[in-house]
């Protein structure tokens, strides 16, 4: 298929599979937030858009981290590139280009998902709470993968999506681990029951947590539930579960594309893949949680950039020469 | 009540307004081929009209049967408004209509091939030399390129018009990217789903074959004569007004919808980026103006296109439908001459007639032209879409006098044409059937040989008297039947 | 003259670029004034030049690289013979009458007498040109061309970065200044106001050894009128000069998009710096 296409596909379900993850952060920290009211909540706040990796741009407009301004920078602001607004809107200008590989059905689910976000105010969301925005979201979300999933042929186009949409949450579940290490390494202000408690509302922003319970009996533990959310390889979304689906996805476009032997992308996804299986929980790896956050996130994008490279052609711009 | 055991009477007090009817001719009895249509026509209500139609536009909405993109970001799109009353053409009018199509388009081609080689039509005065010089759409990158086949009209939407005396007559040419088809197709469509009856009364001539027509005109003219070319079909995008058509096309052909920025030409080849590397491509059905589609040949200030495309057809290596430079043909200028192009060509009178035209670039033509404004409709040659037009008539003595002025400075780009009275057909106006004035366009292929499906898109000036048929200016759009 | 031409134009960019593909009109014609006697064109990276030969006869050399790069450099050496042109070193000699060309009769000549993007028959450049007409004797065509090529040469400045090349000839004319591209397009808008049919030409000029000369380090460009019994005669108006067997013509056409010496396209996100170094010089017969 044709190049630009395939990135069509790639992006769309990248750019979903983000908003719905941006949301999730939005409520997980609004749920660790809420106990922490008064001078405390600013610096939390802070974090969560320190974890985004978009300070810069959310300094340039907001004078400080409070609950509305985060929320609104996450949320619906239009010039945040990564809000989930901007996200349904780039999905959706993507799957334009590729109507006619999508269903229609797929492109009116995205099309209602694109107008429910884009028409919501700020006031609304802060007056319906992070935890229905996120839920909004999520259920636009599930609902645009479902009906992919089930009316596009499985064919390039169908595996390219899939490659971005578990590429970009392997990413993003380190991400949303990451939100709550950076409170980890703070003395704990109160008795312990508060970390506890921020740790669950980690597993419920990623669905996990009756998953968790299932797995693990006993008490939840941050080791537990890191374990959990980066390696259980049979809970679709753990890092590695998520790893290990673009890795599939490449291998079949490889016996789509009709070409021998693994591209440099599927080796990438798989070794990723094989590095998780073995990686040991223990003190060393807590300790420097952030440091293997970050390492994993960039394999992730490794992967996304071998990709890039092998299929896509990087719509470089056209010049006149002279 | 006319005829028939119709349940309405919608067209019990139709009358066409003192012009030619499709339908009925100039009488008040339907047309011997209209019969079986008017009695089906009646056998539903104005108001089972009324729902149906309102239907069909929720269908073409949602099909996404669109010629406009609106940027508003509610995401609306805009659909030509269709009327469900068919226009209708017999099967023995239809049969003379093709070979006059067919001649004329034939005419075309060999005037194209003339002017690009020898110009022996040049030579002759057949057609005066300056005038094609100075048109704006002659292609010198062109000269002297073979295309294969010796093809330069692959495509041609000929328009025509039925006059005051109920004659079928040319009013334009249009061979450089000529669109409207996928509106013919989805018409007709929407016709047999929303209303059956009407075809099982009336024996209609299918046209969905018309993507497996332009197949094969499209894979006739392989560069090398391949059997198995490698096809695509080149839109300048999304964004562009007619994308819905463009997508179509690729997709009942089965071929790949590519943007310029998908071609590279490498070595005098063209090639398209795939995920499997390039692959070559040896026709291009090309929706793009020739201006955007090799900033390297084309005169471009912008950098859209394929650079070096031209270079890839000179090697003999690939194939464009319709080829830079056809516009020549249906320059309105150059469409007076046709029916002397005809004659010159093939040695035969043209089977269809032109509408009388005057170009004031003639000097014999001028002043007739300048002195008689009021009585004539004058059009800016190269403009489509209605506008910049003076329908002289109805115009005031400031604009007439305004547009003299333009005639005086630029003759060349000017052509004059008495008012015709163009013919009616019944329209659905709320829950009642209204005359309004329509024409209509076939689309003529031409490969290995030439085709076209019975049929074509017929517009409608939906705005009660107006002549006026283009969508961009409030025109609709109705299916057309070739019946037994 | 036996002349040889070295022209090298070399692309940077700032960063990798690929996918460039080119268009060059470098080689000299051979036609009954001039002869090209050897033309090479080489390109670094290295390609495979094809030839054509274009609607205005012109040599047309077109190739592509694909690789990433970031220097292109384009080399073409020429070596031609030119002859004393057909017409006198002073223009008011020749006995052809003006007599302004419709479009219905110019026969052939038609595209030479019509405006076109860059060579703009503006009010000021119709006014400039009909006093140049009005203000003199009309009667010859030779004395009026000559005139009308003086009045630009004295008027304008050469200045080059004044303009760049997609300026028109009225933008140009309004200024009062730019390159010997702008003199022609001026001169050609000029001309064909007042019905005298006349092309764009590029090429070389070799002063040799006449000092402060124009257009010696680049490619040159000046204009070719239409006269009835002589056929196209050269005139120099950034030089002041008529065209003689010092001049190399290597493409003629309308106006510069006709003739471009060097155009292409690629892909890339860097920008790019151009530097031209041309050398005419006598050949080795001669020296």
């Amino acid at each position: 298929m044709l190049s630009r296409v395939a990135e069509a596909c790639f992006w769309m379900g990248r750019y979903i599979e983000r908003a719905e993850n941006v949301a999730r952060i939005l409520d997980v920290n609004h749920q660790g937030v809420i106990e922490n009211t008064g001078p405390e909540a600013e610096p939390s706040w802070w974090s969560v858009v320190a974890t985004t990796g978009d300070a810069a741009e959310f300094f340039r407009r907001y004078p400080r981290p409070t609950e509305r301004h985060v929320t609104e920078f996450l949320a619906l602001d239009r010039e945040n590139p990564n809000s989930v607004a901007r996200c349904v809107t780039a999905a959706r200008e993507n799957a334009r280009s590729i109507r006619d590989r999508i269903s229609s059905e797929t492109w009116e689910e995205l099309n209602r998902f694109y107008h429910t976000v884009n028409r919501l105010a700020i006031e609304q969301v802060m007056r319906d709470g992070a935890y229905a925005f996120s839920r909004a979201v999520r259920n636009g979300s599930h609902l645009v993968a479902g009906v992919v999933d089930n009316t596009m042929p499985h064919d390039e186009g169908w595996c390219f999506l899939r490659a971005g949409r578990f590429l970009e949450r392997a990413g993003m579940t380190a991400r949303i681990v990451d939100s709550q290490a950076a409170l980890l390494t703070r003395p704990a202000a109160g008795p312990d029951y508060a970390a506890t408690h921020r740790w669950i509302a980690v597993l419920k922003s990623a669905s996990g947590y009756e998953a968790y319970r299932k797995a693990h009996r006993g008490t939840i533990t941050p080791e537990g539930v890191v374990g959990f959310l980066l390696l259980a390889e049979d809970f679709p979304r753990s890092a590695l579960a998520c790893v290990a689906e673009v890795e599939a996805a490449l291998r079949s476009v490889r016996t789509l594309v009709g070409l021998p032997g693994p591209d440099r992308a599927s080796r990438e996804a798989g070794a990723l893949a094989a590095r998780l299986r073995y990686t040991e929980i223990g003190g060393s790896l807590m300790a420097d949680l952030h440091q293997f956050l970050d390492g994993l996130e960039t394999d992730c994008n490794d992967v996304g950039d071998a990709l890039a490279a092998e299929y896509f052609w990087g719509r470089v711009p056209l010049r006149r020469g002279a | 009540m006319s005829g028939g055991l119709g349940v309405s009477t919608l067209l019990a007090s139709y009358r066409a307004p003192g012009c030619y009817d499709e339908l009925f001719g100039f009488r008040s009895e339907p047309l011997p081929h209209c019969v079986a249509l008017c009695d089906a026509l009646q056998q539903l209500s104005g108001d089972e009209w009324q729902r149906r139609a309102a239907l069909a536009d929720r269908v073409f909405h949602d099909v996404g049967v669109t010629f406009t993109l609106t940027a508003d970001e509610a995401g609306v799109e805009r659909t030509i408004p269709f009327d469900p009353v068919p226009r209708v053409v017999a099967a023995a009018e239809w049969a003379e209509l093709a070979r006059g199509l067919f001649q004329r388009v034939r005419a075309l081609n060999a005037f194209l091939w003339d002017v690009y080689h020898e110009q022996r039509c040049l030579r002759d005065g057949v057609v005066p030399r300056w005038v094609v010089y100075t048109g704006r759409q002659l292609q010198r990158p062109m000269m002297g390129l073979d295309p294969p086949l010796g093809v330069y009209t692959h495509v041609g939407g000929i328009d025509l018009i039925r006059d005051g005396e109920g004659v079928l007559r040319v009013l334009e040419d249009n061979v450089r990217v000529p669109s409207g088809v996928s509106y013919m197709l989805q018409n007709r469509r929407v016709m047999t789903r929303l209303f059956p009856e009407l075809f099982r009364s009336v024996s209609v001539r299918s046209v969905d074959h018309y993507p497996d027509l332009l197949l094969s005109t499209l894979r006739a003219v392989a560069p090398r004569g391949q059997r198995d070319p490698s096809v695509v079909v080149l839109t300048p995008g999304v964004y562009n007004s007619a994308y819905f058509e463009h997508a179509f096309l690729a997709q009942q052909m089965g071929v790949p919808l590519v943007e310029p920025d998908d071609l590279l030409v490498r070595n005098a080849r063209c090639e398209m980026r795939t995920t499997r590397g390039p692959e070559p491509v040896d026709v291009i059905y090309r929706r793009i103006d020739d201006d955007f589609l090799d900033p390297l040949t084309f005169r471009s200030d912008s950098v859209l296109g394929v650079p070096g495309l031209m270079h890839a057809v000179r090697a003999g290596n690939l194939a464009l439908a319709n080829p830079p430079g056809a516009g020549i043909a249906d320059d309105k200028v150059m469409y007076r001459f046709v029916p002397d192009l005809v004659r010159y060509y093939l040695g035969e009178p043209a089977i269809l007639p032109n509408v009388e035209t005057y170009l004031p670039a003639l000097a014999a033509d001028r002043r007739r032209v300048l002195d008689n404004l009021g009585d004539l409709v004058v059009k800016a040659a190269n403009e489509s879409g209605g506008y910049g037009m003076l329908m002289g008539p109805f115009a005031s003595r400031e604009e007439i006098a305004a547009y003299r002025e333009k005639i005086l400075a630029h003759p060349r780009d000017f052509i004059a044409q008495p008012l015709i009275r163009l013919s009616s057909c019944p329209t659905l106006v709320g829950d009642r059937f209204e005359p309004r004035h329509v024409d209509l366009r076939p689309y003529v292929l031409m490969g290995a040989e030439q085709s076209l499906v019975p049929g074509g898109l017929t517009r409608v000036a939906l705005r009660p008297g107006s002549l006026v048929v283009n969508s961009s200016q409030g025109g609709g759009g109705k299916d057309t039947w070739v019946v037994e | 003259m036996e002349l040889d031409v070295r022209h090298v134009t070399t692309f940077r960019y700032t960063a990798p670029v690929r996918d460039s593909v080119n268009e060059v009109r470098l080689q000299p014609r051979t036609d009954a004034a001039q002869v090209c006697l050897d033309f090479q064109l080489v390109t670094a990276p290295g390609s495979e030049p094809r030839r054509h030969v274009d609607y205005f006869g012109n040599a047309v050399h077109t190739f592509d690289i694909h690789e990433p790069h970031t220097v292109l450099e384009i080399t073409a050496r020429s070596r031609v013979v030119t002859q004393a042109p057909g017409w006198p070193p002073s223009l008011e000699a020749l006995p052809d009458p003006y007599a302004p060309v419709a479009p219905e009769d110019a026969g052939d000549l038609v595209e030479y007498l019509q405006p076109t993007s860059r060579t703009d028959f503006h009010p000021a450049i119709r006014e400039f040109a009909a006093g140049i007409r009005d203000t003199g004797p009309a009667g010859r065509l030779g004395a009026l061309i000559w005139r009308l090529a003086h009045a630009l040469h004295v008027e304008f400045e050469y200045l080059p970065g004044a303009t760049d090349v997609g300026t028109v000839a009225s933008a140009a004319f309004a200024a009062r200044r730019g390159v010997c591209q702008d003199y022609t397009h001026v001169a050609l808008s000029a001309l064909r106001s007042l019905g005298v049919p006349a092309r764009y030409v590029s090429g070389y000029f070799h002063p040799e050894g006449a000092r402060g000369a124009v257009g010696e380090q680049a490619s040159h460009a000046w204009v070719e009128a239409w006269f009835p019994r002589v056929g196209w005669v050269g005139v120099d108006p950034a030089n002041d000069r008529v065209v003689d067997d010092r001049y190399i013509r290597v493409a003629h056409g309308r106006d510069y998009a006709d003739v471009t010496p060097i155009k292409g396209s690629y892909r890339g996100s860097g920008a790019s710096a151009l530097d031209v170094d041309v050398t005419v010089g006598a050949g080795q017969a001669q020296q």
